[in-house]
């Protein structure tokens, strides 16, 4: 989702900082102000009713919510496996899977995941409130 | 025995029933509780331990109450002749009547101005700096090198000052909102110099995400407010603007004086940081340390800082959707169709009447003022 014509511009560079965070400047917080500046800049170009007609999935509440259960669920996850809370875990390497280079599906990563949905609904929120069109 | 009674009587017995492997519930909070202590904790568990020290209060509690219980007829017609005004009832109604003055007075004391709020904190924190701050000067500054890092340092922060000056100055809004988003992107060039890549890249995207919420936030302020809050800065006598240079200026050198004393002060051995540089990389993969930290060493900072994130987006959601369409302390739909204006003291919105309420909509008056 883009103004101009680069429809997935700030949802690849939102995903590309979750995923290589770890090893150079970025997180999923800066990702998911990235995503909320780009829905703020819909708000402004087509407006509140039309852009929340063309973004289904701009949910604010369920997506602080889906953010926190994740966070939760992938801790406690890797309590049961590990024992320990929080514990650092690589799914990948437990399953076996091919990944691209430099890029691990740990614990690490589903929490910038989850990071990244909390800071969107949050910020998204504001902007919802702010540009929702006065009665 | 019916089916119901004999379900009841089976969960009962197999609530009594000892557990079959407390193990690995022990075990599980053993982790937890090393977790926390640093060390290996020992953690037992059975339904009976003999009598303990913690056992022999528990005994004289229920057995306190179940005296209660069984003579509390008796209880009740003694209590009946303690005197009103001194039974626990009259205790109870007094306190909460306290608790209310004491809110109605707290309330007195809020005009509503955000500007005379902001300067009693910035007195404040002068008064108890100078009172009780003890702060360690160094003896002596750093010495001040010029080479090409220094020039950019000192422009970048020449820049920063001056944009936010002119945020001030700006007669504007729109104008003023982008100085001040002018200054926050220099700050963040400042950290790039540090280097500090990851902070300047937050402050580059919160910066920006500022100014958005400001320029939409401002679109929906009146002209007449927006132009009265102008005249509220340029337009004052000069005693109040001299007052209120003044308090600026002390505050700004207040915090300069913590600042100098934070940096001078700091030990040179840092503990935690050969920690981190050593065990970064082999413990989660990360060859970014502040990645590293964030998100693994100190998870439950950042668990708790998104929950707080996400409860603060909340809090603003709610108070501009309610508060701009007034809903507050007016009912129900229903209430308000029905032409009955009471508040509905089960409704989730607040009673008009309270402390909270008052100081919420004198809040919301306040940054419109």
């Amino acid at each position: 989702m883009g103004v101009g014509g680069t429809r997935t511009s700030p949802l690849v560079r939102g995903a590309v900082q979750m995923m290589y965070g770890h090893d150079r400047a970025g997180d999923g917080f800066t990702a998911g102000v990235i995503i909320s500046l780009a829905i703020a800049f819909w708000y402004i170009v087509f407006g509140y009713e039309e852009t929340r007609r063309r973004l289904p999935w701009l949910r604010p509440f369920s997506l602080i919510g889906a953010g926190l259960l994740l966070v939760i669920g992938d801790a406690s996850l890797a309590a049961v496996l590990t024992g320990s809370f929080f514990a650092h875990l690589d799914y990948g390497k437990l399953l076996g899977l091919t990944l691209p280079k430099g890029f691990g599906l740990t614990t690490s990563f589903v929490f910038e995941v989850a990071i990244c949905l909390t800071v969107l609904g949050g910020a998204s929120m504001t902007l919802a409130a702010l540009g929702h069109p006065k009665e | 025995m019916d089916d119901r009674h004999a379900g009841r009587a089976g969960a009962a017995v197999a609530g009594v029933r000892p557990v079959a492997e407390p193990e690995r519930l022990a075990a599980f909070f053993a982790n937890a509780a090393a977790a926390a202590y640093g060390d290996k904790v020992k953690v037992s568990l059975a339904l009976w331990a003999g009598i303990t020290p913690p056992l022999i209060p528990s005994i004289v509690a229920v057995s306190l109450g179940f005296g209660l219980w069984f003579f509390r007829g008796r209880m009740r017609a003694r209590q009946n002749r303690v005197p009103e005004r001194i039974s626990f009832n009259a205790w109870h109604t007094g306190a909460l009547r306290l608790l209310d003055g004491g809110a109605y007075l707290a309330t007195r004391t809020q005009s509503g101005q955000l500007r005379r709020y902001l300067a009693t904190m910035l007195v404040s924190l002068m008064v108890l700096m100078l009172l009780f701050g003890r702060i360690p000067l160094p003896a002596s500054l750093p010495p001040f090198t010029l080479d090409e890092l220094t020039i950019l340092r000192v422009f970048t922060l020449a820049l920063a000052t001056a944009a936010a000056a002119l945020s001030i100055f700006l007669r504007r809004d729109f104008n003023a909102i982008l100085a001040l988003g002018a200054s926050g992107l220099s700050v963040a060039v400042m950290m790039v110099l540090e280097p500090a890549p990851d902070v300047a890249l937050v402050q580059v995207v919160v910066d920006i995400l500022s100014v958005v919420i400001l320029v939409l936030a401002l679109s929906s302020l009146p002209r007449a407010q927006r132009r009265r809050a102008g005249e509220l800065t340029f337009k004052q006598s000069r005693w109040g603007l001299a007052r209120d240079i003044a308090i600026a200026a002390a505050a700004g050198f207040a915090v300069m004086i913590l600042t100098l004393a934070a940096l001078t002060s700091r030990p040179r051995e840092s503990i935690v940081t050969p920690f981190y540089e050593a065990n970064a990389k082999p413990l989660t993969g990360a060859a970014d340390i502040v990645g590293a930290v964030v998100v693994d060493f100190r998870g439950f900072d950042t668990l708790i800082e998104i929950a707080v994130f996400s409860l603060a987006g909340i809090g603003v959601y709610t108070l501009l959707r309610y508060a701009a369409r007034g809903e507050w302390g007016q009912g129900t739909k229903e209430t308000r169709s029905q032409g009955d204006a009471t508040p509905n003291p089960h409704s989730p919105v607040p009673n008009p009447h309270s402390p909270i309420y008052l100081t919420n909509t004198a809040w919301a008056t306040s940054i419109t003022t």
